[in-house]
Parts: C-alpha cells; sequence; structure tokens
C-alpha cells in the first residue's frame, strides 16, 4: 500500500468517523497519522493519545503488530478510553515475567487501566494467525452488533523516531 | 444491550470465539504471560455472558406462533 493509499484511507475514516463509527475493515495508518486524525480534537482526545504514544513507545521493541479500536478510532468528543491490541514477537511470553516498569505496566492490565486508561490485549505469535485473525473479527462488530472498522497502527520508515 | 435474537447469536459467537482464543493462550504461553493476557480478555467474556444472560432473563414478547 503507498502512502498516498494509506492517507486516503485515513480520510476516507475521518469522514466516516464523523458518523460515529469507522467503515467495516482493518485500515492501515501510521501511529502520527492515528494521532493526528483522532488525537487532536477535544483536550480528552489529546490526553489519550499521549497515552497511546507513550504505550506505543514502551512496548516498540517486540511488538509486532498493534490494532486500535473502540471509542478512540470513532467521531466521539470524549472517549471513555483506548482499546489497544499488541502482538508480540514469539519468545516474549518467556521475557515478560523479567520486565521490570514502566514496560511491564503495559501488559498488567490494572496498570495499564490506571495509567494508560487503556484495555490493552496482547498475545505472542504463537497464538498463530487463524486465532488471531478470528479474534480480531470480534472487534469489527460493536458490542450491539453493528459493523465497523479497526485500525492496524503500521511503522512508518520515513520517520526514524517510528514506534 | 441485546435485543433482539440476532444479537443474542452474535453474543454467543463472540463468547465461543473469546474461549477459543483464552484456549489457544493456554497452550502457547506461559502460565505467568496467560495470567496478565488473560485478564482483560476475561473481563470481557464476563461483560458479554451478562449481556446474554440479561437477555434471557427478559420476558419474551408475546407471538403469534407461542403457544399458551
Amino acid at each position: 500500500m503507498s502512502c498516498r493509499d494509506i492517507a486516503r484511507g485515513c480520510n476516507e475514516l475521518t469522514r466516516s468517523t464523523a458518523k460515529r463509527l469507522p467503515p467495516p475493515g482493518v485500515h492501515e495508518a501510521t501511529l502520527s497519522e492515528v494521532v493526528g486524525h483522532f488525537g487532536t480534537n477535544t483536550p480528552r482526545r489529546q490526553v489519550l493519545a499521549s497515552r497511546l504514544q507513550e504505550l506505543m513507545s514502551l512496548a516498540r521493541e517486540t511488538r509486532k503488530r498493534s490494532a486500535i479500536w473502540g471509542s478512540f478510532v470513532t467521531g466521539k468528543l470524549f472517549p471513555r478510553d483506548l482499546d489497544v491490541f499488541l502482538l508480540m514477537q514469539e519468545g516474549f511470553g518467556r521475557e515478560f515475567s523479567a520486565l521490570s516498569p514502566p514496560q511491564w505496566y503495559v501488559f498488567e492490565h490494572e496498570s495499564a487501566r490506571l495509567l494508560f486508561e487503556a484495555d490493552i490485549f496482547w498475545a505472542t505469535e504463537a497464538i498463530g494467525a487463524a486465532v488471531l485473525a478470528s479474534w480480531l473479527s470480534l472487534y469489527q462488530l460493536t458490542r450491539d452488533m453493528r459493523q465497523c472498522g479497526i485500525v492496524e497502527v503500521i511503522l512508518d520508515d520515513r520517520d526514524p523516531r517510528a514506534i | 444491550m441485546i435485543e433482539i435474537p440476532e444479537q443474542f447469536e452474535r453474543t454467543e459467537e463472540a463468547i465461543t470465539q473469546m474461549k477459543r482464543f483464552l484456549l489457544a493462550a493456554r497452550r502457547t504461553h506461559t502460565p505467568a504471560a496467560y495470567a496478565a493476557l488473560s485478564a482483560p480478555i476475561l473481563r470481557e467474556l464476563q461483560e458479554r455472558q451478562r449481556d446474554a444472560l440479561a437477555y434471557l432473563s427478559q420476558l419474551p414478547e408475546a407471538s403469534a406462533k407461542a403457544e399458551y
């Protein structure tokens, strides 16, 4: 996918989220694009965007894929929290026990809720592609069963500080 | 909140998918990693099960097919 396609995808996403929900599908965007589109409108969004950047930065060394869904990637002015999925490198499960703060906080549910205002779901690549795809499809439906999209955060090779 | 049978069916499917994910995670992750990663999923699983039970606890609307 070219940068132009990504930009077009983000524009479509923004138009749709003005009507509340992102369109069905998985929309790729860099973290900068996510922050630019969803993290500026209101002080609440700015706070959550800053939390998102922080947690993504803490997880960056072993993160393979990540996705965001929920109210932050909708048109809501005051999203309640962040819903994030992190797919970590195989073997991270063994390293996990040796993590120390602040990295450890990202992967421990209660700490993550307190510090990042985020429900952070995670697994390692060992979970398998089929199980992962099936599970992520869950979040392409709202709790009241309307179809919606999720945003996959891709690495931005152009940005030397890419996270 | 579940209001119609189709939403109930979808919720049941979601519950099944979450359980499958947890079963796969139990097989493929260390106990410490599983304990951490399962926490938010178990919480959401409970919420969805509560939604399903709330729907089943409601009285059905009168239907032409119902036998009285």
